[in-house]
């Protein structure tokens, strides 16, 4: 971290602030490739593995990055590495025509805080074009370059953004269309 | 390096009046801007920003160190002859500096050129320290910027531990001019960092000092002064009636004496003297140097003593000459090459890097509409994104 870990203003104006920096990682994660990669590896159980995957795949639908076309979707993520989710699974409201990115992989992450009582979520990790090595969360925060791989990251990290429409007009991963991303 | 356009927090103003930010707009017009911010690498800054920051002071001192026993040099500069004892026992001493901002022309690639050093009394400290710093913290939780941003800029941490370092006896004064918001601001927020690195302090302007009959300064309350800092350029406090008294006074002074040498221009072709082809430098000479007449691709005029781009005169080749009117330049400039700034989106951007207690630590981005930076020059924040 480059910045101050934090700021306090005293003396200063007419009200006192006191801002700590924000960026400790609050989740354990272990990534798989699949369902196979994940019992395989032998930490979890079948049964685990795929409650986790199953949860994974319900977060990808919610939280992926998504597009009102397909190219934009190519731009950040590679030629034919985007989908449209099936019909069914769209979310009410839906405009019918959204790409997003495929799944590939998953992490099974865990709390380290112990509020959320020490149980499992699984959540969708992509990989985008301009730098296809590095596995990423749905919020673009890179968890490593190989499956197996344990990592640590903030909560923030899988959590779905609260203003959408704002960010993915921005594009979560696209370089070249806004200036952010990978 | 690029310029992003971002929506501002819709609630920034009334935080800058909370927050003690008064200065915000200037005579109607924005002075922190917030509907764009700079994206960097973590490796521009360490390798373009920061390494070279540190490298550029080290240079500095080699400078000082060389200049303070240069008499000739010391005359070059516009020194008055009566302070040269005053400053080289400061620099003897080793009487220790707080902070400075390099101002460096950089576009994202090659080095950054050093422009100039504001090593007496460089303000936006407290715009980069702390509002830039909220602003960042703020930003990412309203997810106005991605969540995983970073931003160079220890600054508030450095100057509370660089306080608790200098060992300041007793309490510390802190002197302003009556009268300028951007200024008085300042010194408030070095007052604070001083508070937080438990000092005791004192805020008084630097109008109302006083002087007791065996030549201490002293303050409303008739006590002594014994460690002031004054946001008062050294060339002015050298000709002020106070000023002749200082050496005598037995106060110590931040910045020190020995930084008059650094915030002169003439800095600029010293540095080239003895560090030729330096990477982070542009060739440099005093106006009257023959050798000045070699900068044929267009060079800028600066004053030995000026201020927020007053009298600078910039030559382009096959374009108009740009000047700046101002009440400097009376005691000598020099010629340095011309190095634009770079241009994004229209907009002329210029790059302060702040040492504190000479160690790179954070950085404010200063942008204008016109090729010379200027006191009115909009302030916008940046991030560190890979």
């Amino acid at each position: 971290m480059k910045r101050s870990k934090a700021v306090a203003l005293s003396l200063m104006g007419t009200s006192a602030l006191l801002l700590q920096a924000c960026d400790d990682p609050q989740i354990e994660a272990k990534v798989y490739r699949d369902i196979q990669n994940c019992i395989t590896t032998g930490e979890l159980s079948q049964e685990q593995c795929i409650d986790i995957h199953k949860d994974a795949l319900a977060a990808h639908l919610k939280t992926a990055p998504k597009y009102r076309s397909r190219e934009d979707c190519y731009a950040d993520f590679g030629y034919e590495k985007c989908q449209q989710p099936q019909q069914r699974q769209q979310a009410s409201g839906g405009s019918g025509n959204v790409w997003m990115p495929l799944l590939m992989g998953f992490m099974a992450s865990r709390a380290l805080d112990g509020v959320s009582g020490g149980g499992r979520r699984g959540a969708p990790l992509y990989r985008s074009s301009d730098d296809p090595n590095t596995l990423r969360t749905s919020r673009n925060y890179p968890v490593g370059k190989s499956y197996g791989t344990q990592t640590k990251l903030p909560t923030w990290a899988t959590q779905p953004t609260r203003t959408r429409t704002r960010t993915l007009s921005r594009g979560g991963f696209g370089a070249r269309s806004s200036g952010w991303g990978g | 390096m690029q310029r992003i356009a971002i929506a501002e927090r819709d609630d920034w103003k009334s935080q800058a009046e909370t927050l003690g930010f008064s200065f915000h707009t200037i005579d109607g017009a924005p002075y922190w801007d917030e509907t764009a911010c700079y994206r960097f690498t973590m490796q521009q800054i360490e390798d373009d920003i920061e390494d070279p920051s540190g490298v550029i002071e080290t240079m500095c001192f080699d400078v000082v160190a060389r200049a303070i026993n240069d008499e000739e040099v010391l005359r070059k500069l516009a020194i008055p002859e009566t302070f040269w004892d005053y400053i080289r026992a400061s620099w003897m001493e080793q009487d220790r500096n707080l902070y400075g901002r390099l101002d460096l022309s950089y576009d994202g690639n090659g080095p950054a050129k050093l422009l100039e050093y504001n090593a007496d009394t460089p303000t936006s400290l407290y715009e980069t320290g702390a509002f830039q710093w909220v602003w960042l913290e703020q930003a990412m939780e309203r997810e106005i910027i991605p969540p995983n941003c970073d931003q160079f800029n220890s600054i508030h941490e450095t100057m509370v531990e660089a306080f608790r370092n200098l060992g300041i006896p007793g309490p510390l004064h802190l002197a302003a001019c009556k009268g300028v918001d951007e200024d008085e601001g300042t010194v408030r927020y070095i007052e604070e960092c001083a508070a937080q690195a438990g000092l005791k302090t004192n805020f008084l302007y630097l109008e109302d000092i006083g002087i007791d009959d065996a030549g201490r300064l002293t303050d409303m309350d008739d006590m002594t002064i014994t460690t002031l800092f004054k946001l008062y350029p050294w060339e002015w406090v050298m000709r002020d009636e106070f000023g002749l008294a200082l050496p005598k006074s037995g106060a110590k002074v931040i910045e020190p004496p020995w930084r008059a040498i650094l915030s002169n221009k003439g800095l600029l072709p010293l540095l080239w003297e003895m560090f030729e082809g330096h990477p982070n430098l542009l060739p440099a000479y005093f106006a009257d140097d023959p050798r000045a007449n070699d900068l044929t691709g267009g060079y800028v005029r600066k004053p030995l003593l000026s201020r927020e781009g007053s009298n600078i005169e910039m030559v382009r080749p096959g374009e108009e000459t740009l000047s700046v009117d101002g009440p400097y330049g009376a005691e000598g400039s020099i010629i340095q090459a011309l190095h634009p700034l770079p241009v994004f989106e229209g907009n002329h951007t210029v790059i302060g890097s702040w040492l504190v207690a000479s160690k790179p630590c954070g950085m404010g981005i200063r942008e204008d509409n016109s090729p010379i930076t200027k006191d009115s020059s909009r302030f916008l924040p940046h991030v560190i994104l890979d």
